[in-house]
């Protein structure tokens, strides 16, 4: 009974969606709307930064960004990597087989400087294995070029003191005279790949000869007037060399007059 | 909005007792959607925002607005009853019949009227109503089941030899329920 009168209610109900009674309702409705004023559009607060808007503000400073991004355009920011700061290292010198296989040489070639020590026996050091071996090895002639007595042998370093080892393939060779409580110590290093020999960077030492030979003579490292009295000592052995020769000359040119003389 | 000011005089219909009354109520809430058309954010459909004023407004003015539509109803009848003739009668038995609708609604207390004007008269669906009268969509169904409950025991006390204005001006004066 309920469920037939709630359908035919309804159905009654709806018909009451008909036109209300026209009359002047619409003139006087738009008559009175032209009197007011424009409706000003009012954007709260609320309406600017509500989710929707957010996520629109975003999409709009965001997704251009990516595609920018995308492209290539740009990149987002990073900080600065080491690589970028440091400039890139050389690429490693390959050092030559040969170098690695003549390196243990070098020791003995220090070695040899101290030679002078073991051979003469002035301040009795003991002579450890590897430097007697070496010291046997560079031969007697080697023996007295590297010891302080000959005066005539100017070459620190001879050739046959290094004829052991072969001629390195070093670059720029630089000798470095370490002057210790141990003695000097000839170290050789290659910075770049150039031909050079040993016996080239010994000619390079030269000049520190006089204080070489000094430093060899025992076991404290040379002082200036050591090297100071050694040059002293070749320029007076050049003079009395010198003298020498005028004198053979003088005595040449006098016998030769003594002979023609006598005719 | 001009699609909607036949349904929005309708809706004041279902608060007043007279059209010149309904008129009255519906350009006054037509005039304050046009002032503040500006707040609406989009978020409902305009005939959403637009019932939803109209109810506030409706509400509001409702109080002061009963005494004289009492008066009006009145004036109503008494037209009714004036006229004369065959076409006339039978007009004035569709009328009577609207009218007594019209008056069984209004008879409803306001939390059942509303979704029976906007869902059964105006056509709306429960979501939209529920959006209207903020409650969820469970809430309108009961509120539409009960309400139509109500007034079809209205329309039967009506039409079961009391006079049906009478019936319903007795029913609507005890807050809306239907006299047992």
């Amino acid at each position: 009974m309920t469920l037939i009168l709630e359908a035919e209610l309804v159905d009654r109900l709806q018909r009451l969606r008909t036109a209300p009674p026209d009359g002047t309702f619409e003139d006087r409705l738009w008559a009175r709307l032209a009197e007011e004023p424009e409706p000003v559009r009012v954007l709260s607060r609320a309406r600017r930064w509500r989710p929707r808007t957010v996520l629109i503000v975003l999409a709009a400073a965001l997704v251009p960004a990516g595609a920018l991004a995308g492209v290539g355009y740009w990149r987002p920011w990073a900080p600065p990597s080491l690589e970028a700061v440091v400039p890139a290292k050389a690429p490693p010198v390959e050092t030559p087989a040969r170098i690695e296989r003549v390196r243990p040489s070098l020791a003995p070639a220090a070695v040899s400087l101290e030679a002078p020590t073991i051979a003469t026996g002035e301040t009795g050091a003991p002579a450890s294995p590897p430097v007697a071996r070496a010291v046997q090895s560079v031969g007697p002639s080697a023996r007295g070029a590297l010891s302080v007595a000959p005066e005539e042998a100017p070459t620190p370093i001879p050739a046959a003191s290094t004829g052991a080892a072969p001629p390195l393939a070093l670059g720029r060779v630089r000798m470095q005279v370490d002057g210790t409580a141990r003695g000097p110590v000839v170290t050789a290093t290659a910075n770049a790949p150039h031909t050079a020999s040993l016996r080239g960077a010994a000619a390079a030492t030269e000049p520190d000869a006089p204080r070489l030979r000094a430093a060899g003579a025992g076991d404290r490292p040379p002082s200036t007037d050591d090297v100071e009295g050694l040059r002293a000592q070749e320029r007076q052995q050049e003079r009395e060399r010198a003298r020498e020769v005028r004198e053979g000359v003088q005595r040449r040119e006098r016998l030769g007059s003594d002979n023609g003389g006598g005719r | 909005m001009r699609p909607h000011i036949d349904s929005v005089r309708r809706f004041a219909f279902s608060f007043c007792g007279s059209w010149s009354d309904a008129d009255d109520l519906a350009q006054e809430v037509l005039l304050k959607a046009y002032r503040s058309i500006g707040a609406f954010e989009g978020r409902s459909s305009l005939s959403t925002w637009l019932y939803t004023l109209a109810r506030s407004v409706f509400i509001d003015s409702r109080r002061g607005r009963q005494g004289r539509s009492r008066e009006r109803e009145q004036d109503l009848d008494d037209q009714l009853v004036a006229e004369d003739g065959d076409s006339q009668e039978q007009l004035l038995v569709q009328k009577d019949e609207v009218e007594r609708l019209w008056r069984a609604v209004r008879a409803l207390d306001h939390e059942f009227r509303i979704p029976v004007v906007l869902c059964d008269i105006e056509g709306m669906s429960y979501e939209q109503v529920a959006s209207i009268e903020g409650v969820p969509i469970g809430t309108i169904r009961s509120r539409l089941s009960r309400a139509r409950g109500k007034l079809a025991e209205l329309l039967r006390r009506a039409s079961s030899g009391e006079s049906g204005t009478h019936a319903v001006e007795t029913s609507s004066n005890s807050t809306g329920r239907p006299a047992a």
